[in-house]
């Protein structure tokens, strides 16, 4: 019997697979396509033929297009994935393309969860569409040893941020300068859905995790522990593989 | 029994509602008039005979109607902005337009505004201030940041001289006798909506009928005829079926939707019953003490919205563990964050969901489903 989590996220879709002694068989991810419903048909029937005998949960924006035995939230599963991977640490705070969460858990089981979806400024689309105006890549960016910024966004708005960064740039300010300050600016966002939970170290996820140098930026913001798992941005994909009927 | 509570909430919205625009054809009221904010000591105002108004109440009551996007539309004309209070922009936008349910309340004489359930509220008196050219009166309540004795001489002088002011108004002189009855009878009504309350976590009774039914106690709570009509209530409660005990019994912990036909959420609440709400404890104003000015002076220093965050989370943990509720829907307000501030410690899962008590456009109905989906996963894990 093979266990499939599927995470049908905002930008990126997560699969894990696992076999029934919870050893990782693969774990991939691609692009969240447009057409989910017809896209995973296909999908199902490629990963029935590669395993016949097969459990599916899926979670995400998109988890109702999955053919899956159930669907759960993507914070249950972020929980259960994140306790397998680390269990010592109870807290997680996942930034996402679209919103930001804090999550806490009881030996993988969710206890406390706070979400931030109204503001643009403390989500991951902010440095996308920055990344967008300035021409960068995504993973061109290094903040590995980088200070507190100098420069700083005066606004708490994604909207105004981006005419700032237009004023910055007017001022011939480093493109990677810039970056460091949206970065500085989405974690002081992020930093207020801490106050709601009581916590010591964090765990950190989505995918803003596989920026270079996050872990300690993000240290010197939330002056505690940050642990960024290997396949952390998988946690979620991996919860759903562990849930069993 | 239900003809007995029917006739006592028409007779006393009949009794408040008569000088308003829709029913006076213009013709002035017989007593002075004052608006008021919804923890000012009205026994005083009774006492002298002056009719008084609450405009935080009536922009509830057009959000009930239906009405009340054109008349927060409206407000923006007067440069108010979509963030302030939608309580304000509500009751702005209904006085510009001179439209609402009910038309709009009598002109004031004076305008009376409390610190004690938020202080940005006497700003917004200050533009009724200007708009009116009246005289603006605000009561001044420490809470608990000063000594008891010290709070209790300041506050009593500032009553002493509201009596003053509110005597020349109305040209009559106050009889303490009179004020003692009158406090008397908020004494009951208080203690009568507790039993109401009381009866809310053990019986099969529909939540939208308290946080209609506080409203009497908030326009109407030193008439004797309040406190009849929740004992009629509490009668009628103990006659109906015990709690469903297949429903997820959860706290309400913030405003009713007052543009929501049930005041709250029902289109997600399915599987959950509402078992407690602070909101319908806020007006239990505690009136002890060994006269009239002590005994007004501990209601009004010490609402709920006026306490430390201590009090306030120690009172909320009662209000909670007297509902036997296992989980709680917090309300970000956009129009109140001094409630909010009062959720800071619930001690119980919990869902934040935003909302406006007014603006029914601020709500996000998807995302509120997609939350109390996972909330459901917490509360069926424990």
């Amino acid at each position: 019997m093979y266990y499939i989590g599927i995470d049908v996220g905002s930008t990126y879709t997560k699969v894990c697979i696992l076999d029934s002694n919870y050893a990782m068989i693969d774990l991939y991810s691609y692009s969240t396509p447009i057409g989910q419903k017809d896209y995973f048909e296909n999908v199902m029937s490629e990963l029935k033929k590669k395993y016949p005998e097969l459990q599916i949960v899926s979670c995400g924006y998109g988890k109702s297009n999955v053919m899956a035995v159930k669907a759960i939230s993507e914070l249950t599963a972020l929980a259960c994935g994140s306790n397998f991977i680390c269990p010592e640490v109870n807290t997680i705070l996942d930034i996402g393309g679209q919103d930001t969460k804090i999550i806490v858990h009881e030996e993988g089981r969710l206890k406390e969860f706070f979400v931030n979806d109204k503001c643009a400024a403390g989500c991951g689309m902010f440095l996308k569409n920055t990344l967008n105006m300035l021409g960068k890549k995504f993973e061109e960016i290094d903040i590995t040893e980088s200070e507190e910024p100098e420069v700083k966004l005066s606004s708490t708005c994604a909207v105004f941020a981006q005419s700032e960064i237009v004023g910055l740039l007017a001022k011939d300010c480093e493109p990677d300068e810039i970056i460091r300050a949206v970065i500085w600016q989405i974690l002081q966002q992020a930093k207020a859905l801490l106050l709601k939970v009581e916590c010591q170290d964090l765990i950190l996820s989505g995918g803003l995790t596989k920026l270079k140098g996050i872990e300690t930026y993000a240290e010197m913001i939330f002056k505690r522990k940050i642990i960024i798992p290997e396949y952390s941005s998988y946690m979620s994909a991996l919860g759903c593989a562990l849930q069993r009927k | 029994m239900e003809q007995s509570v029917a006739r006592l909430q028409a007779q006393l919205m009949k009794d408040y509602y008569k000088d308003f625009s829709k029913y006076t054809k213009g013709r002035i009221p017989e007593h002075k008039v004052a608006w008021v904010t919804a923890f000012t000591p009205v026994e005083i105002l009774e006492a002298l005979d002056i009719a008084y108004y609450y405009p935080e109440s009536y922009a509830a009551v057009i959000a009930a109607s239906g009405k009340e996007q054109t008349l927060i539309q409206e407000s923006t004309k007067l440069a108010l902005s979509s963030d302030c209070c939608s309580y304000s922009c509500c009751f702005e936008g209904s006085i510009s337009l001179e439209q609402g349910p009910r038309g709009i309340p009598p002109k004031p004489d004076v305008l009376i505004a409390t610190n004690n359930q938020c202080n940005t509220l006497p700003n917004w008196w200050n533009i009724l201030a200007e708009r009116y050219d009246v005289p603006l009166i605000v009561l001044d309540y420490p809470g608990e940041t000063v000594e008891r004795d010290i709070a209790c001489d300041y506050v009593t002088q500032q009553h002493k001289a509201f009596i003053a002011e509110m005597e020349k108004l109305s040209g009559r002189k106050l009889q303490l006798d009179k004020l003692e009855d009158l406090i008397r009878n908020s004494e009951k009504s208080v203690s009568a909506w507790q039993k109401v309350v009381g009866e809310f976590s053990k019986r099969n009774i529909n939540p939208t009928a308290l946080f209609d039914g506080i409203s009497f106690l908030i326009t109407s709570r030193c008439k004797a005829e309040t406190s009849q009509l929740y004992m009629a209530m509490a009668d009628e409660y103990r006659e109906l079926q015990p709690t469903d005990d297949e429903l997820i019994p959860i706290f309400w912990l913030g405003y009713p939707l007052w543009y929501h036909p049930a005041r709250y959420l029902t289109e997600i609440l399915d599987g959950y019953r509402i078992s407690g709400s602070n909101y319908i404890t806020w007006w239990s104003l505690d009136y002890s003490g060994k006269d009239s000015f002590e005994k007004l002076f501990q209601a009004y220093n010490y609402t709920f919205l006026n306490l430390t965050q201590k009090t306030r989370t120690e009172r909320l943990s009662k209000c909670i563990a007297e509902s036997n509720a296992v989980g709680a829907i917090t309300l970000r307000n956009k129009s109140c964050k001094c409630d909010f501030v009062s959720a800071k410690n619930v001690g119980l899962p919990q869902v934040e969901i935003e909302i406006d008590m007014i603006d029914r456009n601020y709500l996000d109905v998807e995302k509120a489903k997609a939350r109390m989906e996972i909330f459901k996963e917490i509360l069926c894990t424990i």
